[in-house]
């Protein structure tokens, strides 16, 4: 039974970003505590898109349904700023991922369809109601994040505040890099943070903990992936047979050589279909 | 536009068609110069929807991936359609137009029941040893129309019916090639012998004598470094493409390897305690 409450507690989480039901098994066998749909992942990745930009809320949920059923530890939805161009959309969004299972969303303020503007305050005002409405009902929480420039840390605080008042559990910047920014952020803003500054190298999970960052986003699956597949794709080909393939042991990770091993689903189904052929009723 | 069809391309040259699950792994076939792509049943099933091979992803799903892959990809794609997703032909009928319509240029369409995961999976786990590819058939007239549907969905288009038979454990090869003689007298344009069928180079020169026409090879394997067959041997009798695995390990590799490395950069003794 996964628990919910992880992705808000004191101590600091690591939450990988996940896509389809592979990412999320290999997340959950390395000992990550929560996962992230990550939207970009599924728009790159599963519809062929550059970017979430490009992607319907109906394409998102109709991958994060499938995941979130296979789910054993919390996942958080990133929704960007909610596919569509008013409150209500968003919150339409939220309410169906929330039905579906997802323990968190994770709303930004950009512009929809405009990756990188932020949206005017009153609009993310209002964005964050309408998504804080649709998921309560659900007990799922939800987490927002501000868009706007570094240089701006002012405005990033205000809206910020906005969203704790709208009801957002966890709030956070998404333009910090630096330990520095982030202590300035932190002392800035009350309250659960998150740190979503992913591909930033140089940040210390355990610094951004004392820094008030309980939850911290990693960023590694769609590369892990594509890397991994190009190296046993060019060799494969090159070789025109899979000994390579097949003789790979996962460094160790998976000691029989075979991702069945991260899906224990023989053990349910199989048994499960057994009873059903079973004469009577138990 | 103007990318060279699969059926041109078979009539050229042999591929290796390595199998796919999604748009990530369609393009990085592509980007390592593999020139067709195969959508596979199972590895939708398992990164889709986190289930078995079991028969329980739905045709939707299969008609998602193909249409998002064809839409990012320029090489062909031929998709695994299992049983054709129904017990009655005109259903594959319809689902067949489906998938020609999400881009596939290709279609496998098989003489086993829904249930053929389950059964496979007893008896590996009931009998140790066991062959492991044991399927209930349905009926061969059944299988026969079932072909019969899919080929009539691809008239006018550039696609075309694989007719698979998972018939050798239980009949035989010669059964089994007999089966594959029909159905390309019902309009498939490959044939393809698998779960537990063909295993060697000599399986693929029987079945080259008995089938002369274009022959799909399932999914070269290797055990203890020697693979079973070598692509250039069973060139000569029909094998013209020649699937494999190779992305679903790839990319759970690089994801777990990346994520341990993630997961290590700050939380060492966490990993640790957990491994």
């Amino acid at each position: 039974m996964k628990n919910r409450k992880t992705i808000l507690c004191e101590h600091s989480v690591i939450a990988a970003d996940i896509y389809d039901c592979f990412s999320l098994r290999a997340a959950q066998r390395v000992g990550y505590e929560a996962a992230y749909l990550s939207a970009d992942g599924i728009a790159e990745c599963i519809c062929g898109l550059s970017d979430a930009s490009q992607m319907s809320g109906e394409e998102m949920l109709w991958i994060a349904k499938r995941i979130i059923s296979f789910a054993e530890i919390p996942i958080i939805a990133d929704i960007k700023n909610g596919f569509g161009i008013s409150a209500e959309s968003a919150g339409r969004i939220a309410g169906r991922l929330a039905k579906a299972g997802v323990d968190a969303v994770w709303l930004d303020d950009t512009q929809f369809q405009n990756h990188g503007v932020v949206a005017a305050k009153e609009e993310w005002a209002s964005r964050v109601r309408a998504v804080h409405e649709a998921v309560r009902e659900y007990s799922c929480r939800l987490i927002c994040t501000t868009d706007v420039e570094l240089e701006d840390m002012a405005e990033a605080t205000v809206r910020c505040y906005i969203a704790l008042s709208g009801g957002a559990d966890m709030v956070g910047m998404n333009r910090l890099e630096t330990m520095a920014e982030a202590k300035v952020f932190s002392h800035n803003v009350k309250g659960l943070k998150i740190w979503s500054g992913v591909d930033s190298g140089s940040i210390n999970a355990k610094e951004l903990e004392a820094s008030g960052y309980s939850l911290i986003l990693s960023c590694h699956s769609v590369n892990g992936a594509l890397e991994g597949m190009r190296s046993f794709g060019e060799r494969t080909r090159k070789d025109l047979n899979t000994v390579y393939h097949d003789q790979h042991d996962y460094d160790g990770m998976l000691p029989s050589r075979s991702y069945y091993d991260l899906f224990d689903f023989y053990k349910i189904w199989i048994p499960l279909e057994q009873h059903f052929y079973k004469s009577g009723r138990e | 536009m103007g990318e060279k069809k699969l059926k041109e391309m078979l009539e050229d040259e042999q591929l290796l068609i390595p199998c796919i699950y999604d748009c990530a792994s369609a393009k990085v076939a592509e980007q390592t110069g593999y020139k067709a792509i195969m959508l596979s049943g199972a590895s939708i099933s398992y990164a889709m929807d986190g289930l078995p091979d079991m028969a329980m992803a739905t045709i939707d799903e299969l008609v998602f991936a193909a249409e998002h892959i064809t839409n990012c990809t320029k090489i062909p794609l031929l998709v695994d359609g299992d049983d054709g997703y129904g017990e009655s032909p005109a259903v594959v009928y319809r689902n067949v137009k489906r998938l020609i319509q999400a881009g596939a240029q290709a279609i496998t369409i098989e003489d086993s029941t829904g249930i053929r995961g389950f059964e496979r999976r007893i008896a590996v786990e009931n009998t140790p040893g066991a062959a492991a590819f044991v399927d209930s058939l349905v009926s061969k007239e059944q299988w026969l129309a079932k072909i019969k549907a899919g080929a009539e969905a691809c008239e006018g288009t550039d696609c075309m019916i694989i007719a698979r038979t998972n018939c050798y454990p239980q009949l035989g090869l010669e059964a089994a090639m007999e089966r594959c003689g029909q159905a390309r007298k019902m309009g498939a344009y490959l044939t393809l012998i698998c779960s537990g069928g063909l295993k060697s180079v000599d399986d693929a020169r029987i079945a080259g004598e008995m089938d002369p026409g274009w022959k799909v090879w399932p999914d070269i394997v290797s055990k203890n470094g020697v693979p079973n067959i070598t692509l250039e041997k069973v060139k000569p009798y029909g094998f013209n493409a020649v699937t494999c695995h190779v992305f679903e390990k790839g990319a759970i590799y690089g994801m777990m390897s990346y994520g341990r490395r993630s997961m290590m950069f700050g939380e060492d003794e966490k990993y640790e305690e957990k491994n």
